[in-house]
């Protein structure tokens, strides 16, 4: 179900009742989170920056033979690296989120795992990382944050952290896992599965101009 | 910002057009934000590309300058999935003279991919998400052991076009691991590490994916991860060889047990003073056989000492009239000598006849001595159809010619493709 | 180039002649004996 308010610009700004949690007007960039039922301006966020993507907010797919439709994204910039974390919602109003990350497409799921950062501060590229018994992960990665910034409806809120370093994990059984350490406590776990792009069965994309 | 804003969001970007700072020549932007390092061809200089902005980082010595074969913007498919040429640079093992060019190619929706030749020998790079597990020194891909073939750090000679990262600094260690004709390498700095899968691809097909008619680099010496052009096969034929000696074994056990060693001649001859008169032995019979045919065993006896006997033999079929003529001798000669007892020669002999047809047959046989004395009797035993291990290990010496030769040449390939490496496990004098 | 079809009927062709030789009592490489028959009219030996 939808409903709508007007942002301080005074575009109206759609939103998904019991789904929203995080919305960027498409007009003047303002980001509002839904606080004790109302959105609140929390920032202005920077323009979303071409990264050939291919996807696009209302790209629909199918995930394990679910219809879903992308309704936002945030984009992650580091200083040798970039993320896209693109918001799907299943028909069902379940959602989940598309990384992408130079033609690697995975789904991520946010886990609710109550972990102290001190844990990880320590993983070093390449260091293995027990998250279960036999079920392992290895750092590929570990990157500082520059920048972030959102665009369209997120079931997700959208962390403006001015520091925040990312761990990316993988494993053989094309599992990823990504750990976001944000100031000195804060810490949010990803985990899900590496796809290819057919896998997702994707319709209304960006146009691809023949590259497929 | 870190790079241009989207213009069309229905629609993938064309290449941006960038003017060089330096020279003010075209910059081609295909990559926008996956983009860090643009190098301009024109005036070697290669600049950092972050925030919409070019900052010089390095310039590339005039000198050092090397062809791309395949030009900046061509567009192909590989493996299915159509890539554009974005960046061509040459790079160098640090420390030493070991170079070669490698090609970056892109597609929005795959990414990065590579194209490297070293010494006229291709191979294409993609980035993988698996991790090979350590195996000793080596790794193991989805149970596929790859060995350590090269350790390197490298440096960049030359540049043009762009490239997903810094290229004038590189801090990592490159590991690269070989199974031919796949190749894992290994970048590892302390921010990140990142594993390419490759594999071998012959410049037909590259000119094939990219429509080129352009000359490639001549190739020269055994490539990292070429394949022996049977290579395939050595597998196969070790199977079919196993098979092969392990069949002639039970072939040869069952053609020995079934071999008839019927006896069908057996007497004992004096010899005649008269070193001209010969003898005719009495008749008799080699029995009839699947092919009418079998093989005929004359062993000779006499008790020669410090002397020889030698026979004229001929087998005469008494029907047919047709002649089989052979000569067999025996010799055996002892002494002391410096101390040392020594002997040679024997007083037994066998010969196998080939092929005798079945029938009633008679010897004549003409026995020669040396003049001042030698054996007065010998005797004679013909067996018919016994085993032949002489066909057994001439058969399988002709059977094991071709995978013997495969394996030597398989085995001096390896020893060449070897040479390129720290890691050879030949030795090389 | 190795052609695994032509390799595998050479091996049959050779286990054939092997069992073939087994079979008639063909000794390779050592008929040794001269053979003569009344029809030839040269190389008798007597």
């Amino acid at each position: 179900m939808e409903d709508k308010f007007d942002c301080t610009c005074g575009h109206p700004i759609s939103f998904r009742k019991k789904i929203t949690v995080s919305i960027a007007c498409t007009s003047c960039r303002n980001l509002y989170c839904l606080t004790n039922n109302t959105f609140l301006k929390i920032s202005t966020l920077r323009p979303v920056v071409e990264d050939v993507s291919p996807l696009k907010i209302h790209t629909e797919g199918k995930s394990e033979s679910k219809e879903f439709s992308i309704t936002g994204r945030q984009q992650i910039i580091y200083s040798s690296s970039y993320r896209n974390l693109w918001s799907a919602t299943y028909t069902n109003g379940e959602h989940f989120q598309i990384g992408e990350s130079y033609g690697t497409y995975s789904i991520l799921n946010e886990l609710s795992i109550e972990a102290s950062p001190a844990k990880f501060r320590n993983l070093k590229v390449g260091k293995e990382l027990q998250i279960a018994p036999k079920h392992f992960f290895y750092v590929n990665g570990i990157y500082e944050m520059k920048s972030i910034t959102a665009e369209g409806d997120l079931p997700t809120p959208v962390i403006l952290q001015p520091q925040c370093i990312t761990i990316e994990l993988s494993n053989n059984k094309f599992e990823s896992l990504i750990i976001n350490i944000y100031g000195d406590n804060d810490i949010k776990i990803s985990s899900g599965r590496f796809l290819n792009f057919e896998d997702f069965s994707f319709k209304n994309t960006r146009n691809l101009n023949g590259w497929i | 910002m870190d790079g241009s804003e989207i213009n069309s969001v229905n629609n993938l970007p064309s290449a941006e057009i960038l003017e060089c700072p330096k020279c003010g020549s075209d910059l081609r932007l295909t990559g926008f934000l996956l983009t860090k390092n643009i190098a301009c061809g024109k005036c070697h200089s290669l600049f950092a590309y972050a925030n919409g902005n070019l900052k010089v980082i390095k310039i590339f010595k005039k000198e050092k300058k090397k062809h791309n074969h395949i030009p900046i913007g061509t567009k192909g498919t590989i493996d299915g999935r159509k890539f554009e040429v974005v960046g061509f640079a040459n790079y160098r093992e640090a420390n030493t003279p070991y170079a070669w060019d490698e090609y970056t190619l892109f597609n929005p929706i795959h990414g990065f991919t590579f194209l490297s030749v070293y010494e006229g020998h291709w191979n294409y790079f993609e980035q993988t998400i698996l991790r090979p597990r350590p195996q000793g020194g080596d790794v193991n891909l989805n149970g596929d052991s790859y060995r350590i073939f090269n350790r390197y750090k490298q440096k960049t000679d030359y540049a043009l076009g762009e490239f997903p990262w810094d290229i004038s600094e590189n801090p990592s260690t490159i590991t690269e691991y070989i199974n031919p004709p796949h190749i894992l390498a290994h970048d590892k700095d302390t921010n990140e590490e990142t594993w390419f899968l490759g594999r071998y691809i012959t410049p037909k097909e590259i000119k094939e994916a990219f429509n080129l008619q352009s000359h490639f680099p001549e190739q020269t010496g055994i490539g990292s991860t070429q394949l022996h052009s049977s290579a395939a096969s050595l597998s196969k034929v070790k199977q079919i060889t196993l098979y092969v000696v392990l069949s002639m074994l039970v072939l040869q056990i069952i053609l020995s047990i079934s071999a008839r060693d019927k006896i069908v001649f057996k007497d004992q001859f004096n010899i005649p003073g008269n070193q001209a008169g010969g003898i005719v032995s009495p008749p008799f019979e080699l029995e009839n056989t699947l092919f009418g045919k079998s093989n005929l065993q004359v062993e000779l006896i006499a008790p020669v000492h410090n002397s020889w006997m030698e026979a004229d033999i001929t087998l005469i079929n008494d029907k047919t009239g047709e002649e089989f003529h052979f000569e067999q001798g025996v010799e055996y000669y002892s002494g002391y000598e410096g101390g040392e007892a020594w002997s040679e020669g024997q007083n037994y002999t066998d010969n196998t006849l080939s092929s005798i047809p079945a029938g009633k047959y008679h010897l004549n046989i003409f026995p020669a001595t040396p003049p001042d004395g030698g054996p007065g009797y010998f005797q004679l035993k013909l067996t018919q159809d016994v085993s032949m291990l002489s066909n057994f290990f001439i058969t399988l010496l002709i059977a094991l010619i071709f995978p013997i030769a495969l394996w030597i040449s398989i085995s001096s390939f390896e020893a060449q493709r070897w040479m390129n490496s720290d890691f050879s496990p030949y030795s090389y004098e | 180039m190795f052609n695994l079809r032509n390799y595998l009927i050479i091996l049959g062709i050779i286990l054939s002649v092997y069992v073939y030789a087994a079979l008639t009592g063909w000794k390779f490489f050592g008929s040794n004996s001269e053979k003569w028959s009344p029809t030839q009219e040269k190389g008798h030996h007597k």
